[in-house]
């Protein structure tokens, strides 16, 4: 029914603030939408029609969530099946954050994030490309890669040619031996630096998909514990909550071993002898934590958290006679973790407690 | 930006066929239904009149018409006027059916607006195939 005189300029208000409102939100180079708790399109912007509806923004009620992200892949090309632990869909119920995927033959940021207004479950999902510099990012990435893919082989080659050619060191004098002895270990040096370089620029580039399927992890965690050759006189205990035994997680073995491979090399790298370290796996809410605790030689230099950066070493953990590691290990253990949906930090430092501790963590699967 | 009202829109529209046909005036309310209109979505004649347009609008569109509205008065431009687009309808009775809506707008001399649209309603007794034409 037609409003009143005064109701009627009221109205005219409101309809222009609402209006340019709309134009804001149109003029907007991000894709905006907000979705109800049941996953329908409640509200979008002209950015969202454009990407979703040929620009025609009424078109995007009522359609789910699932239908818009469908067919979506990952930043490597690799379609993502709306079960798939790593599609947006499943990674939002574990609450804020967002990726990189490709949709609608774009490469594209999501971001999902849940609003306490206009009330519970709402969701707003921002969807934008990707700014040059992280475009540029990407192709560095992609480049590394290829790099590292590339020089493999060669190295593989150069390193079969020493050890044959170290076969037969009694035909050289000392000093070509050193030479040799040395060269080896450098190459040796350079495999790893490459193999994790490899891991870890698989994963960035999405060349490597994980396989994850729910499971529980304390009977996976004994068993790898079990077949751990340790170094003589290094111990490592595992103590696992009664509360911690059946909660499932979704896991990819082979990145699980490679995760707790990078910390064990880290906890026996930067410790002195006897090397101790501390597994504690207990249920934190709604995650599964793995506390990973050495008494090395800790980490104090600030912000620590930089010790999670590619290519850093730091300085406190520099020792004569020592091979430097390479400074990508727990960059690709945290980006091990990210691929499982979990997170690795490191737990706050304190002056009675030597060493370092890492938090593991992973949301639990109920399916 | 092209010019999104074409004089003599509503007009034309309103003799295309024998479709459904309703007629809105600068503010969004229905000012004029035909009578294939009423058959129908089962409106009594006359029913629609001095109602906004969002009642023959599926709650859920609201939002959007209210927001999409508005800024046509702002702006001029809309995506959604002078060509085919498939909306839910409210019928009388609460009921919803798929129409294909074409939606015009025109601007008189005074400065005044009137939007009208023809529906082609796509299921139900009446359901009719075939893209609708301007």
């Amino acid at each position: 029914m037609s409003a009143g005189p005064g109701q009627g300029d009221l109205l005219a208000q409101l309809r222009q603030s609402l209006g340019l409102l709309q134009v804001a939100f149109d003029a907007a180079s991000e894709a905006m939408l907000i979705l109800d708790p049941s996953g329908e399109v409640r509200w979008g912007n002209q950015a969202a029609a454009d990407i979703w509806t040929d620009g025609l923004a009424i078109l995007l009620v009522g359609r789910r969530l699932e239908q818009l992200l469908e067919p979506i892949a990952n930043r490597g090309g690799h379609p993502l099946s709306l079960e798939a632990p790593v599609h947006p869909l499943q990674l939002l119920k574990a609450g804020d954050g967002g990726g990189v995927f490709e949709l609608k033959g774009k490469v594209l940021r999501l971001e999902w994030r849940l609003i306490p207004e206009p009330g519970e479950g709402y969701r707003l999902l921002l969807a934008r490309d990707l700014e040059p510099q992280e475009q540029a990012l990407q192709l560095q990435r992609q480049f590394l890669n290829q790099l590292a893919h590339e020089l493999h082989t060669p190295l593989a080659i150069v390193s079969g040619s020493l050890s044959r050619l170290q076969a037969k060191t009694t035909e050289l004098s000392q000093k070509p031996r050193q030479w040799l002895a040395q060269a080896r270990e450098e190459t040796s040096r350079l495999g790893r630096l490459l193999t994790t370089l490899m891991a870890l620029t698989d994963l960035d580039t999405g060349r490597r998909v994980l396989c994850l399927e729910p499971a529980p992890l304390a009977p996976w965690l004994r068993q790898w514990r079990h077949e751990q050759v340790l170094p003589a006189g290094a111990e490592l205990e595992l103590h696992i909550d009664p509360e911690a035994e059946a909660v499932r997680i979704a896991s990819d073995g082979p990145a699980l071993q490679e995760l707790l491979a990078q910390l064990l090399d880290n906890s026996l790298r930067y410790s002195d002898a006897p090397v101790r370290i501390a597994l504690a796996l207990r249920l934190d809410g709604a995650q599964l934590q793995l506390r990973w605790a050495d008494q090395g030689w800790g980490i104090n230099s600030e912000p620590r958290d930089q010790v999670f950066e590619r290519f850093v070493r730091l300085e406190e953990h520099r020792r004569p006679q020592q091979v430097d590691g390479a400074g990508l290990g727990l960059a690709l253990a945290r980006e091990l973790q990210a691929a499982m949906g979990g997170s690795l930090q490191l737990a706050a430092s304190s002056p009675d407690q030597p060493g370092v501790a890492f938090l593991a963590s992973w949301p639990r699967r109920d399916d | 930006m092209v010019s999104q009202w074409t004089p003599g829109a509503v007009a034309a529209l309103r003799q295309k066929e024998n479709l459904p046909f309703v007629r809105a005036d600068a503010s969004g309310d229905i000012v004029e239904t035909n009578p294939r209109f009423d058959e129908v979505y089962g409106w009594q004649p006359g029913a629609l009149i001095g109602e906004s347009l969002a009642a023959i609008l599926p709650a859920s569109f609201r939002e959007f018409h209210h927001a999409g509205f508005a800024r046509f008065q702002l702006t001029e431009s809309s995506k959604v006027v002078n060509h085919p687009l498939t909306l839910a309808t409210v019928c009388s009775d609460g009921t919803e059916l798929q129409s294909e809506h074409y939606i015009v707008a025109e601007k008189y001399p005074d400065g005044s607006w009137s939007f009208a649209a023809t529906l082609r309603p796509l299921e139900g007794p009446h359901a009719s195939s075939g893209a609708a034409a301007p």
